[in-house]
């Protein structure tokens, strides 16, 4: 199962300890969206309890500052990088190279201020 | 250096914990008396730069403290009393930056916590403050009520795209970025450090940093174990755990293992020092300090282990050991004797005894423990 941190995704019935425990982990749950994961979760308890809770491995994968969708696809780094400790935004291939690339990095984070 | 010619001069310049920037802007924004923020996360991840460049951003003036250069409240009172207090007379803001209150614990904290928590119902400007260990007392203590934000380390895209905007403005042609970017571990100023150095060039005749170690254990004089320590390809504080993690591999006890440690306890102060003020120049005595501290016994079997002391154990054994050694310097002082006999001879039996409730009490009072050390001896004396 791969989970996009910051973005909604769904569970199958997690059971109420289960559930309880996820939360208690800093997940967030709303009816109608799903589960997120949000920065300040304590990710690798929340990953633990839904493994156990699912039976499923659990992929972490960060979104892209600039277009916001999953970052991970073909990332050169993705021997390297624990999803599960660095900070939960990145860039995705399109917006990581190439000229101009860090100048829109920068505009994309000023937009999300502003927002 | 280009770390410093590069260092982010805006907010939004820098790299990593978008998420943790933004909130710390809109809290600011909104701020209200009585409301803190308390920013968590390993050492360079780029807490202490996020408020300078906070406050600058929001056109406030910046009252810096180091919380564990600063014990007692009193102490605390009179370097932060103006600030909370008012705004200037041309009606100029400031915000008050608290860094390493986790370095609050294993110290005599004569009421600063205490204080820290009064200042910030009654400061009128706001109180940031930055901790490394999420799990300490300080920041339980400290966070409550107030806005917890963790840092985390810039993923390696995010540092590869900084270090591209370095190698571009420096005109710098295809160098090889993906070691070092893999190497800095989310280190931004250790990437650009390494980029300036050609590091990358450089890697097929560096040794690894088994070797480096192994051969700084096998020194035999030491000039030899300089030579090694300077040889290692990582960044120092990953030297000094690496250090750290083999000799408690290795098993080494006596006075070999309070040597060791008390070198590897100097150099954390040192970088420590370098790290809060930006003074990189006393690196050159690191690898001298743990030379002379160290490998007195080239037969004493020490080998380079990878880290296999998770960081959050080696974290509290590193308090804990700066706990373990103000205890003994205070009975040292008061036994009339040196700390180290004190540490090696006393402290064991100290902590055996302490198991009977009286004398602990005793022992506390006598050398005029303060709660942390007081709770610290209590949960040692219960361990078996």
């Amino acid at each position: 199962m791969k989970i996009v941190l910051g973005s909604w995704f769904s569970l199958p019935r997690l059971g109420t300890e289960a559930y309880a425990s996820l939360i208690r982990s800093g997940a967030k749950y709303e009816s109608g969206m799903g589960f997120m994961l949000p920065q300040d979760c304590d990710l690798s308890e929340a990953v633990r309890i839904i493994r156990k809770a699912t039976g499923e491995g659990v992929q972490l994968a960060v979104r892209c500052v600039v277009c916001l969708k999953e970052a991970c696809v073909s990332c050169p780094y993705d021997d390297v990088c624990d999803r599960s400790v660095v900070s939960p935004m990145c860039l995705c291939g399109v917006h990581s190279s190439g000229e101009g690339a860090y100048e829109g990095y920068v505009a994309a984070f000023l937009s999300s201020l502003s927002e | 250096m280009w770390s410093e010619k590069y260092r982010p001069n805006k907010l939004e310049a820098m790299v990593g914990n978008e998420d943790a920037r933004e909130k710390l802007v809109s809290w600011l924004s909104k701020w209200k008396k009585g409301k803190s923020a308390i920013l968590v996360g390993p050492p360079g991840t780029g807490k202490t730069t996020t408020v300078k460049l906070l406050a600058r951003s929001g056109g406030l003036n910046l009252v810096e403290l180091n919380a564990s250069d600063v014990r007692t409240k009193s102490q605390m009172s009179r370097k932060l009393g103006e600030a909370m207090a008012s705004s200037s007379l041309l009606g100029e803001r400031t915000l008050i930056f608290l860094d390493e209150v986790d370095g609050l614990a294993g110290r005599a904290d004569y009421g600063a916590v205490d204080f820290i928590r009064e200042a910030v119902k009654e400061s009128l400007n706001p109180i940031v403050m930055a901790a490394n260990d999420p799990d300490s007392d300080e920041v339980a203590k400290l966070s409550r009520g107030a806005l917890l934000v963790h840092f985390r380390p810039a993923p390696p895209r995010e540092v590869e795209l900084y270090l591209s905007m370095i190698a571009s403005k420096e005109g710098l042609r295809g160098p090889n970025m993906r070691e070092i970017v893999k190497e800095a571990k989310g280190d931004i100023r250790y990437a650009i450090n390494a980029l300036q150095a050609g590091k990358a060039d450089r890697k097929d005749t560096e040794p690894t940093r088994e070797a480096a170690l192994n051969a700084f254990f096998d020194a035999s004089d030491l000039r030899g174990r300089i030579g090694a320590l300077r040889s290692y390809p990582g960044q120092p504080r990953d030297k000094v755990r690496d250090l750290m993690t083999s000799v408690l591999a290795s098993g080494v006890a006596g006075e070999e293992l309070v040597n060791s440690m008390k070198a590897l306890s100097d150099a954390d102060l040192l970088l420590g020092r370098m790290i809060r003020g930006g003074d990189w120049r006393l690196l050159r005595y690191l690898d001298a300090m743990l030379a002379s501290g160290f490998g007195r016994e080239p037969e004493s079997g020490m080998r380079f282990s990878a880290g296999s002391v998770p960081w959050p154990l080696q974290l509290r054994i590193w308090n804990d050991s700066k706990k373990v050694r103000e205890i003994s310097g205070l009975a040292g002082r008061r036994l009339k004797e040196s700390a180290r006999k004190a540490l090696v001879e006393d402290f064991p039996f100290m902590m055996a005894m302490a198991r009977d409730e009286r004398f602990r009490d005793e022992l506390v009072q006598s050398l005029n423990l303060g709660e942390p050390l007081a709770t610290f001896v209590t949960k040692e004396a219960k361990r078996k």
